[in-house]
């Protein structure tokens, strides 16, 4: 296919031809996402598995899981800008623009979540509650938001490296650490439900994100350029063989120790109620899939430097990666309320949480919403010198 | 809540302002932020409407403890319900149930007209084919039906069945009815599947065919034998408050509670004694046993040998003349040929406690003073229930616990006026010769169930067999034996044969089977008297008054009874013109307390209803060290003779409380043809083995819960979410099942299991407890209902009725429900 | 301004639950909607077993973690010492549900815990959940009272509408007063055994106070630093903690 998609006025112009099919992709998948999760929509909380006992179910999985993929893609793109690596200034526009399609996305799923999402735009900022990491968090994202889309419109006359793009990717950078610290304070604080508790909270936020950032950047630039690096100008080739998935690996292999080290701790917890819910996790096919699919096999895929700078591969290494980041995610959000406040009769044992087909929707409806965003904004900004990026 | 719906809300412009409001206020400090909040048409209302609150007195009427409440109403809507503060049962206090009636009134499921049945059909899934009815058609058709019985002479088929009656205005006038009409069934009474068994018991004992009063307040030692004291057990609200009293009183009184199950009774005592059903009585004469050995006995009332040296050792015999015998009759026989072999090693035996744990209760119950040994249905439900209940009852005369204080005694009637008219003046001479010519249909009284007093549970199967006859129409009050009867299927096949008539204000079992359903009113739209259950002793009586309108066109039954007299041919209709209308039926009740003014200044109708209950202290008599006194006014000072005594508090033949009785020696061939007891044995309180029904091998036991709101609590959503606490029984209730009794069958927590007894077959959920005897399985009575209600039909699990056999204590004739063995298996 | 607090009496409390119907009924909660609730769970083998249970309303924290992470200010603590949420701008984030270390808030907006769905048989009329025939009159959204819109989390308010109206300086609100009964929570007032009393605890005249003292009141969860204004008496109710061999029960 690679020859279908040379470009005469553009050397390494990703064909038009991927943006649509990735449009229109998104655009199906959004709908099915919005037919599934349309109940919620008519019906509120009522449609949701989510209720007293399991207060943040899928939604709230899905929610934190987009916008930590958010702003690792950020990141990513903009270590890139601020130490001035070169040749990374070719996949940092494009991995901007994943990056605010995918907090669109984020949001998306947020708003179906919440009880009152309108009343929340006026409600947070109009009652400035300082103590509370909702709203540092809400602040943090906001600014973000906004730096990415001014990155954006800047991106289309000047160079990501060109001074302004790297100070305002300082800002970036900023405001992405801020929002994963205060994200992942938002568990860590909570005293009462020990499976969260602690200030490793917040940075196994941190890791996590970076990672799902790395794997979200080389799964979509493989994905524009139809999973073929031959027409890639010289410098983005590069990355794309030499460094990134290099990173990617190295990522891994941190995130396993990270998981091991999360999960050993978790199984030989002091803290009552902790080990209860390690065992039952561990005791689950759901969580070996995410060990030995989403991080042992990318890994081994990854190792091999021959394989390593195949584009198939690396999308097959970064899909298994974000599905195994994802269930991890659900896994944390789910396992923090499993153990009930208190021993008793009317919730004997775990609490049972199974989320339904609504809940899925709002998750394949938070997706695809990005994946939409992302096709039509490479319509919209991907004009003027840098196009190709 | 929808983005939609929220584009739409009426609400948004508030919101808004109220959120300005709030960062305002927050820096005027909250006090502010209450005026600024934004609650215009909220909260308002709340104000402005405070003062139209009005408060009616009434009775609950889910339970017989009849608390006095308070209904609270706005606006012609009732919104709360709380406790009566000046009522002596209720205190201002309630239990969890007594807040419910306000469910109960807006029911959605209840009936809303009079209607007949047109589909000739009837079984559990056929439409009945209700139509909407005028009273006039419905009272017309019953009458006519009595009078064609009547001119045919077969009044007798006509029969009244009730429940839990409330007093002289509902059960009280079903008797006059039968009387007049000519029928021996008008008035069967449901104490049969209820509590009959102690009833006898303490009539067999101490002359007293009645449920106890008892002293708590002053009580030292309580010792409980099979009843849910803070479960069920009445009146479970005023138990409860006592309960208060008795935990933090000094002397705390010490409670152990005996049961087959943990409950929360149990949980709360100080001694919980799990035995094999149906053993109390072993338990009960070990525990006399210990005391005349050891000699804590009360030598006052019972009386002492005559040089004063306890010669009562075990497995000796004494010399009956040497023991002087004060208020008690038999004791030295009741030695001689049964205690002194009644060991707590023979009864660990049997009940299958530790003999150091009968030993340690026998010697706090014989060693605390005053003391009550407490029963109800626990030990009575069984085959051999009243002689439980017999020994049981003895230790009350062994502690002297009689009538004295912190003691055991019975209920005054209250001071209720005549009515204008007397039974006698209106009989026609059919009713005179139907009078005594035909048995009830149930038998209690005859040759069958001598000493019973009602067999509601015979009733179905004798009308099946016509003997002694075929019912031919039958008004249900309050009672819904269909389902609640033991093997209760029977019942749907006579119901087929018998014109039907329901009148509860609720669709049940039996009104799927009616062809006239007459719904009454709830209990907070009625009008009725409400003398209390044996309670303190002194004499009271509570009143029921409309707080609402009806919301639908239902009567009072007592109405319904006079309006279908008064179309019954002949005086009978002159004798309910007379009668004419509850009120009036009241106020001449009321009219009594002219002369005998109520403590709290009731003297008439209208103060009844102001008060909610009349009602005069003290007790009239007090058994203090042995003697009999009775209230002179200032204090408890006459003395009484023996004679008085035998009249008015141990109307026994021998005048004194009985542990050879002669009551029922006078039945010894009935008692050894049932029992297999020697004839001359037969009126000894003694141990007498169960007769278990059903070839399993775990007994079932379905207690009531606190939540189980009688005939209704299957259907009250805010009852069945706190049905089970104990097992977390919120949506469904579970079947205890003691860990390893389950692991034999490899039933493991939540499954769902089959319970199979010789009768039947119904499926529950498991909950591993192990509380629960590993001998026994315990599923409350509750759910299992197919026409109770939107909430109730189809819940699980199936109904226990539908596996427990029906058998009787012979004696009592009181429904072996605590017995059955069944077989569980995973379903 | 009194700092209103609720004392429970393990030892009297005989588990009967009629704090769980008064306060259904009072309040109109659904199904599954405890704002009081008692808990009950069990030790032991057989013969030695034990039934031990709490009353659970609102802790009324001194420091009310719910409160600390509310992103909008909808729940705060009022001059009176009760944490209340102001239905108005609750946003139903539900992070406030996930803070409380006593599981004491609600989302009824949520899969009904019993079929038929009591919603839809009393539909809600002005934004509230379900319509009741039997509504309580008082109602202010903007202090939790009432019957709450969809989308926002609702807990136990102390009874606010009864307890606000309360004379000023009263040392404690005892149902057994005629004058104040009315102004009682309706789970203190209604309990038989009289195992819940609820007074000022900045009064040191008053009841609640003096049983504190006397019979070394204890708090729930100490270690979460909330400082409940809820204390419990008794031996009997000694808070479970979660543990394995509870889980592998069942
Ligand atoms: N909540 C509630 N209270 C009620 C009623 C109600 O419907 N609901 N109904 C009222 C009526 S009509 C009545 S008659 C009374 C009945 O009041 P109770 O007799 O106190 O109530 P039950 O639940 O029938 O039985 C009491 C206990 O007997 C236990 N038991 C069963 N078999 C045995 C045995 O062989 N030995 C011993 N020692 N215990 C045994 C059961 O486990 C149960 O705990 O309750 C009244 N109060
Ligand atoms: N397995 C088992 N079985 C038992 C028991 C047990 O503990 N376990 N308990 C036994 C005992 S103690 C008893 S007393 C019996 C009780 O059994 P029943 O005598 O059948 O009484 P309930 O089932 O309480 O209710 C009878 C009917 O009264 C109707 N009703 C409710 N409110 C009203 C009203 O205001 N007016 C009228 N007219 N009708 C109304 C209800 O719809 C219900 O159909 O059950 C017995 N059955
Ligand atoms: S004990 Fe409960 S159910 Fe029985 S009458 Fe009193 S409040 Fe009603
Ligand atoms: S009402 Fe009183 S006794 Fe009953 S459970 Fe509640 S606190 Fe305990
Ligand atoms: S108990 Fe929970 S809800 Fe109540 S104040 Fe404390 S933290 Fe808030
Ligand atoms: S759910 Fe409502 S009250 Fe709770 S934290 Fe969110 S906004 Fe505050
Ligand atoms: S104080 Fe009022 S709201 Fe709180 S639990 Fe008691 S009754 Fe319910
Ligand atoms: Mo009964």
């Amino acid at each position: 296919m690679s020859a279908t998609v040379e470009n005469v006025d553009q050397p390494g112009k990703p064909s038009p031809a991927i943006t649509t099919a990735t449009l229109i992709s998104g655009a199906i998948g959004l709908a099915v996402g919005l037919a599934l999760a349309y109940p919620v929509f008519f019906e509120g909380g009522r449609a949701l598995a989510q209720g007293t006992n399991m207060a943040w179910g899928l939604p709230v999985a899905t929610y934190a899981f987009l916008a930590l993929g958010s702003f690792g893609l950020s990141m990513v793109a903009a270590v890139g800008g601020v130490f001035g690596l070169s040749g990374w200034n070719r996949i940092t526009p494009r991995l901007y623009m994943l990056a605010l399609a995918v907090s669109f996305g984020a949001i998306a799923a947020l708003a179906m979540e919440l009880g009152h999402p309108i009343r929340a735009i006026w409600a947070i900022p109009l009652n400035m509650q300082i103590q509370s990491p909702l709203l540092w968090m809400g602040v943090f994202w906001g600014v973000y938001v906004v730096c990415l889309l001014a990155m954006m419109l800047r991106l289309r006359r000047v160079d990501a490296l060109e001074r302004g793009s790297r100070r305002l990717a300082v800002v970036i950078l900023l405001t992405c650490l801020g929002a994963l610290f205060t994200q992942g304070l938002v568990y860590g604080m909570m005293s009462m439900r020990p499976v969260w508790y602690g200030i490793g909270t917040p940075l196994y936020y941190m890791y996590g994100a970076i990672l799902t950032g790395v794997a979200l950047a080389l799964l979509f630039i493989n994905l524009t350029h139809g999973f073929s690096q031959d027409n890639m100008v010289a410098a983005k080739r590069r990355v794309m063989r030499d460094q990134l998935p290099v990173i990617f690996l190295v990522a891994l292999v941190g995130y396993a120790i990270v998981v091991s080290a999360k999960i050993i701790t978790g199984l030989w917890a002091p803290t009552t109620g902790v080990q209860v819910v390690y065992e039952h996790m561990v005791g689950t096919g759901l969580f070996w899939f995410e060990v030995l699919g989403g991080v042992l096999l990318p890994i081994a895929l990854m190792a091999a430097p021959a394989m390593r700078t195949r584009p198939a591969v690396q999308g097959v290494a970064a899909v298994l990666a974000v599905v195994g980041l994802f269930i991890a995610r659900y896994e944390f959000t789910v396992s923090g309320q499993q153990v009930p406040l208190f021993k008793g009769s009317w919730v004997p044992g775990l609490v049972e949480y199974s989320p339904n087909i609504v809940e899925w929707g709002i998750l394949v409806t938070g997706a695809f919403l990005a994946l939409t965003v992302y096709a039509v904004a490479d319509r919209f900004f991907n004009t003027g010198p840098y196009s190709a990026d | 809540m929808s983005w939609v719906q929220q584009l739409l809300s009426r609400r948004l412009f508030l919101q808004a302002s109220g959120a300005t409001g709030f960062a305002a206020a927050t820096a005027g400090g909250m006090s502010t932020m209450f005026t600024l909040a934004p609650t215009e048409g909220r909260g308002q209302e709340s104000m402005q409407a405070a003062n139209e609150t009005r408060i009616t007195k009434s009775v609950c009427h889910q339970c017989p403890a009849r608390c006095g409440i308070d209904i609270y109403t706005r606006d012609g809507r009732m919104y709360a319900i709380y406790g009566t503060s000046d009522n002596p049962i209720s205190n201002g206090k309630l239990c969890p149930k007594g807040h419910l009636g306000t469910y109960i009134l807006y029911d959605p499921d209840r009936f809303k007209q009079p209607m007949k049945r047109t589909n000739p059909d009837k079984g559990r899934d056929v439409d009945p084919g209700f139509v909407p009815i005028s009273w006039e058609e419905a009272y017309d058709t019953i009458a006519a039906r009595i009078n064609r019985l009547r001119e045919r002479g077969e009044a007798h088929r006509f029969a009244t069945l009730f429940g839990r009656g409330w007093g002289a205005s509902d059960a009280g006038i079903l008797g006059p009815l039968g009387q007049l009409i000519g029928t021996p069934n008008s008035g069967l009474g449901h104490s049969s599947i209820c509590s009959d068994g102690s009833k006898c018991a303490k009539d067999l004992t101490d002359g007293n065919y009645s449920y106890s009063a008892y002293d708590y307040a002053n009580c030292n030692n309580l010792l409980i034998f099979g009843a849910g004291f803070l479960e069920a057990f009445r009146p479970y609200n005023n138990n409860m408050q006592q309960w208060g009293t008795m935990r933090s009183k000094s002397p705390r009184t010490t409670v152990t509670a005996v049961d087959v199950h943990m409950n929360t009774t149990l949980a709360a005592s100080d001694r919980s004694l799990i035995v094999r059903p149906g053993t109390d009585g072993a338990l009960a004469l070990a525990i006399a046993h210990v005391m005349l050995v050891e000699g804590l006995w009360d030598r006052e009332f019972v009386g002492d040998f005559e040089d004063q040296r306890n010669a009562f050792a075990t497995g000796e015999t004494i010399d009956p003349d040497r023991f002087i015998e004060r208020w008690v009759t038999g004791l030295p026989r009741w030695w001689n040929e049964e205690l002194k072999d009644r060991t707590p090693k023979w009864a660990a035996e049997i009940t299958g406690l530790a003999e150091s744990e009968i030993l340690a209760t026998a010697r706090e119950f014989g060693g605390t003073r005053p003391a009550i040994a407490l029963f109800e249905r626990g030990p009575t439900a069984h085959s051999n229930g009243t002689y439980n209940g017999m020994a049981i009852h003895a230790l009350n005369a062994l502690a002297g616990s009689l009538f004295a204080e912190g003691g055991i005694f019975y209920q005054m009637p209250p001071a209720y006026g005549p009515l204008p008219v007397d039974v006698e003046d209106y009989m026609d001479d059919t009713a005179r010769e139907m009078a005594g010519k035909y048995p009830r249909i149930d038998m209690a009284g005859t040759e069958r169930y001598p000493l019973a007093h009602n067999m509601m549970q015979e009733i179905a199967r004798n009308h099946l067999a016509g003997d002694p006859y075929k019912l031919d129409t039958a008004i249900f009050y309050l009672t819904n034996p269909i389902w609640t009867a033991p093997d209760s299927t029977h019942w749907e096949d006579a119901l087929r044969e018998i014109f039907v008539v329901d009148t509860s204000p609720f669709p049940g079992e039996t009104a799927q089977f009616a062809d006239l359903v007459l719904p009454e009113h709830t209990y907070p739209e009625r009008l009725m008297d409400v003398p209390t259950y044996p309670f303190q002793g002194w004499p009271m009586a509570e009143i029921r008054s409309p707080a609402v309108e009806p919301l639908y066109d239902t009567r009072n039954f007592s109405q319904m009874i006079f309006e279908i007299g008064k179309r019954i041919n002949g005086p009978t209709g002159d004798y309910y013109r007379a009668l004419d209308t509850t009120e009036n039926f009241l106020r001449h009740l009321a009219a009594g307390f002219r002369d005998a003014p109520g403590d709290n200044g009731v003297t008439d109708f209208e103060s009844w209803q102001e008060k909610g209950v009349w009602y005069r202290k003290p007790y009239q008599w007090r058994q203090w060290r042995g003697d009999f006194y009775e209230w002179d006014g200032q204090g408890y000072n006459r003395q009484m003779s023996e004679a008085e005594v035998a009249e008015k508090l141990l109307p026994t033949p021998s005048g004194r409380f009985e542990l050879f009785s002669e009551k029922l020696q006078s039945h010894a061939d009935f008692v050894e043809r049932e029992f297999g007891i020697a004839r001359d044995r037969a009126g000894l309180i003694q141990w007498v083995a169960p007769r278990h029904t059903g070839s399993g091998d775990l007994h079932l036991v379905s207690p009531k819960t606190a939540m189980h709101a009688e005939g209704r609590g299957a259907n009250i959503p805010q009852a069945i979410e706190f049905m089970q606490p104990v097992l977390g029984g919120n949506t469904t209730v579970y079947l205890e099942m003691h860990p390893r009794t389950a692991r034999d069958r490899g039933i493991r927590n939540d499954d769902r299991v089959r319970i199979t007894s010789d009768v039947g077959t119904i499926d529950a959920y498991v909950r591993l407890f192990e509380g629960t005897h590993p001998d026994t399985v315990v599923l409350p009575m509750e759910h299992g209902h197919w026409a109770q209600g939107r909430w109730a039909e189809g819940r699980m699990p199936g109904h226990s009725g539908y596996v427990t056999a029906n058998q009787s204590d012979k004696l009592s004739g009181l429904a072996n429900y605590y017995s059955g063995k069944v077989n569980v298996e995973k379903a | 301004m009194p700092k209103w607090g609720m004392v429970i009496d393990l030892d009297k409390c005989t588990g009967c639950q009629a704090c769980s119907t008064a306060c259904a009924m009072e309040n109109n909660t659904l199904p599954g909607e405890s704002w009081q609730d008692v808990l009950f769970y069990h030790e032991g083998e057989h013969p030695n077993v034990q039934i031990k249970w709490f009353p659970r309303p609102c802790m009324q924290c001194e420091n009310p973690s719910c409160v600390y992470v509310c992103p909008t200010g909808a729940t705060y603590k009022t001059e009176d010492g009760v944490v209340l949420i102001d239905w108005n701008k609750c946003i139903g984030c539900k992070y406030c549900m996930i803070a409380c270390p006593y599981g004491v808030r609600f989302y009824a907006d949520e899969e009904p815990l019993l079929e038929p769905d009591l919603r839809e048989v009393f539909p809600g009329e002005d934004g509230q959940v379900w319509n009741p025939p039997y509504q309580n009159p008082n109602e202010d959204w903007s202090k939790g009272i009432g019957i709450q819109p969809k989308g926002v989390v609702s807990k136990c308010t102390f009874c606010y509408h009864r307890i606000s109206q309360a004379p000023d300086g009263v040392a404690d609100l005892d149902e057994d007063d005629p004058e104040l009964k009315e102004y009682v929570p309706a789970c203190v007032r209604t309990c038989a055994p009289k195992a819940r009393y609820f007074g000022d605890l900045d009064n040191p005249e008053s009841n609640v106070n003096r049983l504190i003292a006397e019979k070394r009141g204890t708090r729930l969860k100490e270690e979460t630093g909330n400082k409940p204004q809820v204390y419990y008496l008794g031996e009997h109710g000694t808070v479970p903690k979660f543990d394995p061999e509870f889980d592998n029960e069942s």
